[in-house]
Parts: C-alpha cells; structure tokens; sequence
C-alpha cells in the first residue's frame, strides 16, 4: 500500500475550521476523523506496510515502543516528508486517530485549556521552525526515533528510553537549534545514561535539564558545535552536566 | 546559525559586526550560489577576505574554513568544508532541505593554539596571546539566508499558475481561490462561455489577462501579503504558485519578505509580472479599431 497524505489546500481548510464552534466541539468529542473526506486525501509513491498498532485494548502502547513501532514503519520516509504537515495531519486524524486522541484527548477535551491552540499543536503541524516537528502526536514519535536511531549500536534505540526519561529532555534538547547538530544528541544521552543513578536520583531535573540547556547554548556561541570530535564533545557535555548536579 | 551582532570572544575574533580586528579590515563575507542539479542542490561558494595570517594557519592545517547551513524546517545541520582556494562545491540531496536555510561562513581552530594573537587585533587587547581551543572561532560571517526549492529554476508563464474554470449557476462575479496548487478563478457560467469562445484569439488576449488573469494575481498577492512570515514560509512550502511569484518578484527587487507588504507593492507586483499589462492591451485596442476590417476596404 502507498502511504496517504491530505492535499496542501485540505489541510490549510482544516485549520481554518479550528475555530467553529460545531467543529471544536467535534475535536472535543474526539469525532475528528469524521472532518477527511475522500476528496481530501491523496496517495503518496512511498510504500508501506500496514500501519502499526499504537493501541492495545484500548490502551496505548507505551511511548518508546510507540516510537519504535511508527519510526520503523517509515523507516526510509525522507525528511523531507517526514516534515511535511500534510503527511501528519492525516496520519493523526484517520490512521492512527484513536492514539492522538488517546494520548492527548484529556487535554483538548478540557473546558480549562485553550482547545484550539492544543488541536492545532497537537493534530496538525503548524509554522517552519523545529518545535513543530516534535509536537505533532504522531510526528514526535518518528522523530524521536531519527534522532536517536543509530545502526552500530546492538539496539539501535538504545538511547531512545534515555530521551523519554523526562519530559523535559526532549524540549530542552530537541527544540533548541544546537539539537539539531548532528552528535549531540546522542552525545549528550550517552552523558545521562552514563551517569546512572547519580542522575536518576537527581531530584530537581526539570529545572536542572533547562538550566544544562541553556549552558550548551552558550557553548554553541564560543565554538563551532559541528566541528567538535565525539570525545571532545562529551568531555564537555560532561563537564556542564556535571556542574550543574553539583551546584 | 546567528551569531549576535557585538557578541564578545576570549579572544579576537574577525567579524565584520565586531571591533576584535579594527575596521575597516574586519571584513569577513562570502558568496554561495545554489543550482538544481540531478536531483541534489549543487552550492559554490567562495570565501571573501584578505586575511593573510588567517590563510596562513589554513595552509599550515591549524585552522579550516567552514560554511555552516541549517535548515529548520527538515531539521538539516552540517558544515561544509572550504577548500585551500577559499572555494566550495558541494552537493545536498534535494530531500534533505526545503525552504529558508540559515547560512555563514567561519574560518575555526583544529588544533590548539597555545598562543593566538593577530596582527591586527584590536589595541584593547595589547600584545596578548591567547589559548584557543579547537572547534573555537577565529573569524564569522554575517548570517544570510538561502532558499531551496526545487523547482526554483524555473520560469513558467504566469499562465500555467492558473486554472480557470466555470463556476457554479449563479455565481454572479469572478471567484478567486488561491488556496490550491493553483490559482483558480471561477468565472460566472455566461462570462465562462465568452472567454472560452475567444480565449485562443490571439488579437484580443491581452486584453483578456487585463480582465481575468490581473485581478487574479493582485488577489493572490494580496492574499500572501496578509500571511504572517512563518505562516508564509509554510504555504510556500506547499504551493509552487507562490513560490515561482516570489522569487520572480524578489529577482527584480521587490522588498522581502513579502508577508506584511505594503499594498501598493502588490499592484506593482502584478504590473511587474505581466510586463506591462495595460500597455499591452491599448496595443491591442489600436490595432483593434485601427485595422480596417476586410469589408470596409
């Protein structure tokens, strides 16, 4: 089967449809998947295999398998496509809607928060920076498999549940343009992983995590990130994760 | 990448928003170029600068030049390498970047550099020699931005970006949608009627780009003009229509970015893109009313 994707002009009239009410409330429901109609939706030349389950009596998968299972599904998806909010918006309203809204339904369903602003967040993949990437419900589970993916290791994903440890990681290492070099990331979870339990126990990660980042980004200013050699750059990420655990 | 203008080193740093190395001799530029070739984006760049003691620990193989590129929207990071000539050719395979890319050129240490001073760094800093690590900057370009897309080269009439097509019964005036992969106008059925039955006459098309073809465009730039920068980067993204516009606008000068233009660019955009419609159509009207038809000679 080839995957399927939503035109350019389906998906723009979806997002302008975020804020009718009969359509927030459709969203609130988690009907969504009622909004693509056939004429929406068009084939891709990329081949796939049958969609992975996510769900599993109607509970979700855990997030590193879900990661495993979806990044492994479109394995070879270009970037370029795996970037593309027409492929995301559909794959989180039709093929893989009962997840997206698993996973982050009790949110936009909740009176309390702005509904729209999550939908958009959430079930499309809105703007150009690099946040977008990673907040899609099902596009962050690609991307999280790419940037830690790595075919030398025994279990390529060996790093991946190091980057689920905490919410914050990825937000502090994914959303930031010094993720986006290539080794750091896998630098820096080797760092924590390596740590152990001195950072498990740590008790004030969140802030600690922000605090480390904005620490690389400072580094990222002195020197050319890029041009360090693997073991000069865990030296340093070392080096910063170390003091900030014993500040 | 963006280097912050007046940002600070522990040591001098040529760049051209910085005192390190006193003006007029911070300059540090380059120039890059990107073509579309078999599927990849082919880059040339050259570095500009007459650095003599930079070039110097280039040669000895203490320091390399860089061109960093990062895309944001692909999530695409790397640096490239300048040659001992100052130039670069590389290749990007065309699925690996789209739209705006951040760009600089940088000239870093590989090895340590005990005892760094340079000629001609800034008096502030005396004769002092200074530790410089490798991977750290000996001298940065202003960041530039880069577009790629891999249609870019190409040049259409301004025709192929539209479709028109026969509206509903009762549409009463021309419609114009310039959501899709092209721009469509909808004409009311009886003026749809009209126009096909003398669109491929060739004495009256101008006049016929006057009547549909130029309130489509000024419509659609109108339309992009109303997006904010990011919401525009992403539409472009999706529609080509838009992208060949604005790359034919930003080659003959129209200021950048287009997202929040003033509105009298988007008549002169239009003018500009149809080469002088109304001159075209009076040519034609003259030659209309002027030539006498067979049977009044």
């Amino acid at each position: 089967m080839n995957l399927e994707f939503l035109t350019a002009a389906a998906t723009t009239k979806l997002e302008d449809q975020v804020q009718q009410p009969e359509v927030i409330e459709l969203y609130q429901q988690g009907g969504f998947s009622a909004l693509i109609q056939p004429d929406m939706v068009r084939l891709s030349r990329f081949q796939v295999n049958d969609p992975p389950v996510l769900m599993s009596n109607h509970d979700i998968v855990p997030e590193d398998e879900a990661v495993r299972r979806i990044h492994g599904w479109l394995f070879r998806l270009p970037v370029l496509s795996a970037s593309d909010r027409r492929v995301w918006t559909y794959l989180s309203h039709v093929t893989f809607a009962d997840y997206a809204w698993a996973v982050w339904g009790k949110s936009i369903s909740d009176p309390e928060r702005n509904t729209r602003d999550l939908v958009l967040d959430r079930l499309f993949m809105r703007g150009d920076g690099i946040r977008r990437l990673f907040h899609n419900a099902i596009s962050r589970l690609w991307w999280f498999g790419h940037v830690t993916y790595d075919s030398q290791r025994p279990d390529p994903y060996e790093l991946l549940p190091v980057l689920l440890s905490s919410q914050d990681i990825p937000t502090s290492l994914l959303e930031r343009r010094y993720g986006m070099c290539p080794g750091l990331v896998r630098c820096f979870l080797e760092v924590i992983r390596d740590l152990g339990r001195k950072w498990q126990e740590f008790p004030k990660k969140s802030e600690t995590i922000q605090a480390i980042g904005k620490d690389i980004s400072l580094l990222g200013g002195s020197l050319v990130l890029d041009c360090l050699q693997i073991e000069s750059m865990k030296g340093r990420l070392t080096e910063i994760i170390e003091a900030r655990l014993a500040a | 990448m963006i280097v912050a203008s007046g940002k600070g080193w522990l040591h001098p740093v040529r760049n051209p928003s910085s005192d390190d190395i006193q003006a007029p001799d911070n300059g540090f530029d380059f120039e890059l170029s990107s073509t579309v070739l078999d599927g990849h984006y082919q880059l040339q760049g050259s570095l500009l600068h007459e650095d003599t003691s930079l070039s110097g620990l280039i040669a000895q193989g203490q320091a390399k030049a860089f061109l960093h590129l990062e895309c944001p929207r692909t999530y695409f990071r790397r640096v490239f390498e300048f040659g001992n000539d100052s130039r670069l050719v590389t290749t990007i395979p065309q699925d690996a970047v789209r739209g705006k890319a951040e760009v600089l050129a940088m000239i870093v240490a590989v090895k340590d550099l005990p005892a760094y001073r340079h000629p001609q760094q800034n008096p502030d800093y005396g004769d002092n020699s200074f530790r410089v690590s490798p991977a750290e900057f000996l001298a940065v370009s202003g960041t530039k931005q880069i577009e790629f897309y891999p249609d870019m080269d190409q040049l259409p009439h301004i025709s192929s970006l539209l479709t028109i097509r026969k509206g509903e019964e009762g549409l009463e005036r021309m419609d114009i949608n310039p959501t899709e992969n092209r721009i469509v106008v909808l004409l009311p059925p009886e003026e749809h009627k009209m126009y096909s039955d003398i669109r491929l006459v060739g004495s009256v098309r101008d006049l016929l780009v006057n009547g549909v073809v130029m309130p489509a465009l000024l419509h659609s730039l109108h339309f992009l003009r109303a997006m904010q920068p990011e919401e525009l980067e992403d539409f472009k993204a999706g529609h080509r229509w838009a992208r060949l516009i604005l790359e034919r606008l930003a080659v003959a000068g129209f200021p950048e970015p287009w997202g929040n233009a003033d509105p009298a660019d988007c008549v002169k955009g239009t003018l500009h893109l149809l080469r002088g419609p109304l001159k075209k159509s009076l040519n034609q009207l003259v030659q209309l009313i002027l030539t006498p038809k067979s049977d009044e000679s």
